[in-house]
């Protein structure tokens, strides 16, 4: 049985100091377009677009496995086909092996592509259902320019390297005739049978069974000690991350909020959302009972994500600089209401009026105008200081500087806010993005895009 | 739409479910899927029972069978309690109407199970009517009202549609639909697997929480230890359409008996594993199911007995081990060859 592998083994920051990377990553976006409709285009008015990928900067050094935790929407996904051009970036750099891959020629590409494979989730939809595994092998094989008997003892070897032997019992199946683990394992196979650097594996066990799980990670383990592969390891399971991966970067909105060793991320968790991640995890252990005291919400819509720190609204650790603004206090009336007897929801309901409209009215970095449905802006004024006497433990108060009446309005004026970056902690390999640990007054105050 | 039956209570102090040798059969070309092959189980009021196995060890088919809403072309057999009243016996309409009223079902995609046309004030209206017709609009409001607001729901969106929620917050109202009727028991088919971590970890804080708010026994359909293990009373391990071990989540956990969940604790991928395990093979095919105990083939303790004769049922657990009185013939090793790689699952 596969143990755990070492952990001492060198790290992405040990190696780099030693040889170049394997895959240098800098700065890169991956934007995709929001459709409209064609009047709009025509007349030229903004769509909406998505940072999948927001300035990812990462090195991927030889022979290490390197996962990307995250929750869906993180753009951990998109950051994985990004890195074999599955998906075109918007900017940044991708060197493999001090080659640019962003703006390469599809043709120039193609080559590259022998050296970089990935294995998808699910395993199914990944053969094709008419073509035998032999035949999906011997296929990938073919595009890329090797024939003849050749051919036919690569797809074996690859076949049997998996586990799949006799190989001549399986070339001849067709997907529908393999279990989960099977079907995964023929993808494996495939992804191999070219000989590969790197291979990049999006959830590769999410959709088996649980009993099955074990095997393909073993399996990947394996193929990694016998044939030198590198891995990108993408997933929201942290359990078998831990096992699997040397080094772990977190996402979260596109961004990587938190990297270092695999042991120190788990250890000593440095940012508020990776320190949710780990106590989120159901945990075989009837005495733990249920986790509490976790975040709020879920992940922002990314079309307009939140200010400063994308965690910030959800952070139970958050302060002034986080990134505070007005939708923010609409966030903090929407959880009162859920709490309020209902005639109290009724009135103040009233008076607030549509909360979609209620942070449309004025804002700037520093300040925020909202506008009662009815009622002066004394009654809003009234309603917002009862909640923050209410619950002063909430983070956001700490972001709320001054709340005044301005005739029929409240005008809110919030502390100055910075975007954390992703720098290293003192003393450790770890990097990471989060005020509680760097001075948010050495950081930007906006994005410069 | 359905008529209206009030539940008459025969029996309010035993089990709000109680499943006696309850059988469902698939009709298949080649011969008949034993999905459910013989459960038997009670439900206590207020009490949370994890329903674990592997996929296509029956543990979905079970849940349907319990509520009624197996695909046409299933046979159901046995017995089936639900507050002191036998249901299989019951006309269909008869047993529709207590579905909802009497039982709830949280599904694992919200998505699909929420009409994408209707307003979220609609789905409410709509399960109300259907079952109790006597409430007043205002008090069909404050009823769902009041359950949305237990999930964390802002009454603001009760106009809302579907679409216009997350994953999380669409689970929360199909859970909030099925307690706005009060139910007695509550369904749950692997609620949290379509969802994210925090968010799952959030549902189960609910979960948690409705039983110290509304008490309905709720049975937990899940493949996941770690959930049964923090969510649950109660833990029944399936295996090929039978139910091979229950018992305390406590005492299961700590000490399981049957091979089989001794083999499923061990191959589960947790933050404390360092030794990856796997089962051997792969489980059996439901329409022609192995002789004998039915984990034989992939079980490291299997012995000659274990091969002729099903298992008897000792605390709770179905395995030939823990029958003391074995003959050594019996309870000799099987010999058998190794399970080659390729024919796992």
């Amino acid at each position: 049985m596969p143990t755990k592998p070492d952990t001492t083994a060198v790290t992405g920051a040990a190696a780099e100091r030693g040889g170049e990377p394997l895959i240098s990553i800098r700065d890169l976006h991956v934007n995709f377009a929001l459709r409209t409709n064609a009047v709009a285009r025509l007349l030229g008015r903004s769509s909406g677009m998505v940072r999948a990928v927001d300035g990812v900067s990462l090195d991927l050094a030889q022979g290490e496995v390197l996962g990307i935790v995250g929750e869906s929407g993180s753009g951990k996904s998109t950051l994985g086909r990004a890195l074999l051009r599955l998906v075109s970036p918007s900017s940044g750099s991708i060197r493999y092996r001090g080659r640019e891959l962003v703006g390469m020629r599809e043709s120039q590409l193609r080559p590259m592509r022998r050296k970089l494979q990935m294995v998808f989730q699910d395993p199914h939809a990944s053969l094709n259902p008419s073509m035998t595994v032999g035949h999906a092998i011997s296929d990938a094989l073919r595009i890329h320019r090797l024939y003849g008997s050749d051919r036919d003892r690569a797809v074996a070897d690859a076949l049997e390297r998996v586990g799949l032997a006799p190989a001549e019992r399986f070339m001849p199946k067709y997907p529908g005739e393999l279990s989960g683990g099977q079907k995964q394992r023929a993808v494996i196979a495939r992804a191999i049978s070219l000989g590969p650097e790197l291979l990049v594996a999006d959830e590769p066990i999410s959709m088996l069974d649980m009993s099955v799980r074990a095997k393909i990670l073993g399996l990947l383990d394996e193929l990694k000690r016998d044939l030198g592969l590198t891995y990108v390891y993408i997933t929201h399971d942290l359990a078998s991350a831990r096992f699997f991966c040397d080094r772990i970067a977190i996402m979260y909105l596109g961004k990587v909020i938190e990297i270092g060793p695999t042991a120190e991320i788990f250890d000593n968790p440095r940012h508020p959302y990776t320190e949710a991640l780990l106590k989120a995890v159901p945990d075989p252990d009837p005495s733990r009972g249920v986790a509490r005291d976790l975040p709020r919400g879920e992940i922002p819509d990314a079309v307009h994500p939140p200010a400063g720190c994308p965690f910030h609204p959800r952070c139970p650790k958050a302060f002034g600089p986080c990134g505070w603004e007005t939708r923010d206090v609409r966030m903090i009336l929407e959880q009162r209401w859920t709490a309020v007897p209902a005639e109290q929801y009724a009135r103040e309901s009233e008076l607030v009026g549509d909360p979609e409209r209620f942070d449309a009215i004025e804002e700037s970095p520093s300040e925020g105008l909202v506008r009662p449905a009815s009622g002066s802006g004394q009654d809003l004024l009234e309603l917002l200081e009862q909640e923050r006497s209410a619950d002063r433990a909430e983070p956001l108060w700490h972001g709320v500087e001054g709340m005044m009446a301005d005739g029929n309005a409240v005008r809110i004026r919030f502390a100055d806010r910075a975007i954390p970056r992703l720098l290293p902690v003192p003393g450790t390999d770890v990097e990471v993005a989060c005020h509680l640990h760097h001075d948010p007054q050495a950081q930007p105050a906006d994005d410069p895009a | 739409m359905t008529e209206y039956v009030p539940i008459e209570v025969q029996d309010t102090s035993g089990p709000v479910l109680d499943v006696r040798d309850l059988r469902v059969w698939y009709a298949s070309p080649k011969a008949p899927v034993q999905a459910v092959d013989g459960v038997t189980f009670a439900l206590n009021p207020g009490e949370v029972l994890g329903l674990v196995g592997e996929s296509g060890c029956g543990k979905s088919t079970l849940g349907r069978g319990l509520i009624g809403l197996l695909p046409r072309g299933a046979a159901v057999d046995g017995e089936l309690y639900f507050a002191g009243r036998e249901m299989l016996s019951l006309p269909p309409r008869e047993r529709e109407a207590l579905r909802g009223a009497g039982m709830g079902l949280i599904f694992q995609e919200p998505m699909t199970r929420l009409d994408p046309l209707m307003r979220v004030s609609d789905h409410f209206r709509e399960a109300l009517k259907a079952h109790e017709p006597d409430l007043s609009k205002a008090e069909m409001r404050t009823r769902a009202l009041d359950s949305l607001r237990a999930l964390g729901i802002p009454p603001t969106r009760y106009r809302n549609y579907p679409h216009e929620f997350s994953g999380g917050m669409r689970q929360r109202i199909m859970i909030a639909l099925a307690l706005a009727l009060r139910p007695k028991f509550i369904i749950a088919d692997e609620p949290t697997t379509a969802l994210d971590v925090l968010v799952e970890a959030q549902i189960l804080r609910i979960l948690a929480d409705i039983r110290q708010r509304y008490s309905p026994a709720i049975l937990l359909i899940t493949h996941n230890l770690g959930i049964v293990a923090e969510a649950c009373d109660r833990v029944a391990v399936m295996y090929a359409g039978r139910i091979v071990e229950q018992g305390s989540v406590r005492q299961v956990f700590a000490e399981p008996r049957h091979p089989y969940t001794q083999e499923l604790m061990r191959s589960v991928i947790s933050l404390k594993t360092r030794e990856l395990h796997s089962i051997a093979g792969a489980p059996p095919d439901l329409s022609d199911p192995p002789p004998g105990c039915r984990f034989h083939p992939r079980c490291p303790h299997a012995m000659r007995v274990c091969v002729e004769t099903p298992p008897p049922t000792i605390d709770d657990t179905e395995c030939w081990l823990l029958d003391r009185n074995l003959s050594s013939a019996d309870s000799a090793p099987l010999v058998r060859s190794e399970v080659p790689v390729a024919d796992e699952a």
